[in-house]
């Protein structure tokens, strides 16, 4: 129940920043595999086209 | 013949000026210093042109203290200019650590912060809508400011540095601890945050610890806390389990939640993750329309948890 509180916080946080489009929260029962798999190489592809998070030192502008 | 005294440095980038307020807090410590050590360096104090520090040769600075974070092309050029000129090179204060407050600016970009700043603010009047540029050309040739980046950076994250001294500012007996290790030789090693514990704040916290249910946030002003309980416990949000010890809870003891300048506990990459984490762990409620609720109540999440940190986080700044 505290998940959703806590993400709740940190989509308001994420929704000013750069790895916004990266983080979902989804519900799963142990039965439900057809819903799970699906869903995390669906992640997995989101991550792909967005690629990295660029942690680099270098100064932007 | 008189062995000669180590040569020290201290700079201000983008900060406010607590820092050098902390150092000079030090009082009859500073005459000690003094004695020890040469001060060759110290625009807050002393008249020194950064022409002088060009000129002195490589690594003769011993000890350079460097508070504030990188916000301008000055702050940089110092940054690199005191990094090669010092043997040590220690980021002092909240601001060089981890951004500190100059780096909630990366919530926003530079052009909203000259917006903001130089048209509309109440108390601003410029009807020709001037706003400063690093170059102007006049008559008499190129006039230059330094220029204002969009990101504020670490000091870390603009040069190697040695040693880090966290708080806003740092508590006087951390400086002086600091000072005589330092220039009594007793290096830790490289990269070690030093004037500081390795522990939580709330390990040095003295105050009752309860079951740490949140029903509702509450801010400061809207109750008058228990001296003696936990300030978690009544609601109020305060950083110390995410937050690095050693200031002696100087702002717990004034019944007034940590606000995080410390940084992150050791061990934690992100303090605000951490903080989030903590906090929201304690929500005490039965239903996802109440947990929203209580969690409604944190106004300004980044501000608050990552009101010095910003720089560092994993967040980094706002989309462009």
């Amino acid at each position: 129940m505290n998940v959703i509180g806590g993400f709740s916080l940190l989509q308001k946080m994420l929704g000013k920043s750069e790895i916004e489009d990266r983080v979902r929260l989804k519900w799963f029962s142990a039965s439900n595999g057809e819903g799970y798999a699906p869903t995390v190489q669906y992640i997995i592809e989101m991550l792909r086209t967005l690629g990295p998070v660029s942690r680099n030192r270098s100064r932007e502008s | 013949m008189k062995m000669t005294n180590p040569k020290a440095a201290f700079y201000w980038a983008a900060s406010c000026g607590g820092c050098e307020i902390a150092m000079l807090e030090l009082g009859e410590g500073l005459v000690d210093m003094s004695k020890k050590v040469d001060i060759v360096f110290w625009p807050v104090a002393l008249d020194f042109k950064y022409s002088d520090v060009e000129s002195m040769p490589n690594e003769s600075i011993d000890v350079c203290f460097f508070n504030g974070a990188i916000q301008t092309s000055e702050n940089e050029h110092m940054a690199q200019l005191l990094r090669e000129k010092s043997k040590i090179l220690i980021a002092f204060g909240a601001c060089a650590n981890d951004g500190g407050i100059p780096a909630l600016a990366n919530t926003t970009s530079k052009e909203e912060i000259f917006k903001r700043v130089y048209k509309q603010t109440p108390t601003t009047g410029n009807p020709e809508d001037v706003i400063p540029q690093s170059k102007v050309h006049v008559k008499e040739g190129v006039l230059s400011i330094p220029e204002f980046y969009n990101t504020v950076r670490t000091l870390d994250q603009t040069v190697d540095v040695d040693y880090f001294v966290p708080g806003c500012p740092p508590v006087g007996e951390q400086i002086t601890a600091v000072i005589n290790d330092i220039f009594g030789g007793e290096l830790p090693p490289k990269g070690s945050v030093i004037g500081a514990s390795d522990k939580s704040l709330c390990d040095e916290c003295k105050r009752v610890k309860g079951d740490r249910k949140i029903k509702k946030i509450v801010r400061t002003y809207e109750i008058v806390p228990d001296t003696e309980k936990c300030l978690l416990d009544q609601g109020i949000i305060c950083m110390g389990p995410a937050t690095r010890g050693g200031c002696g809870a100087q702002c717990i003891n004034a019944n007034m939640p940590c606000r995080g300048c410390y940084g992150a506990v050791p061990g934690v990459l992100d303090q605000g993750a951490k903080m989030l984490s903590a906090l929201s762990s304690n929500f005490d409620a039965e239903s996802e329309e109440e947990i929203e609720r209580i969690a409604s109540g944190v106004l300004d999440p980044i501000g608050t948890f990552y009101r010095y940190t910003l720089a560092r986080s994993l967040l980094r700044r706002a989309k462009a």
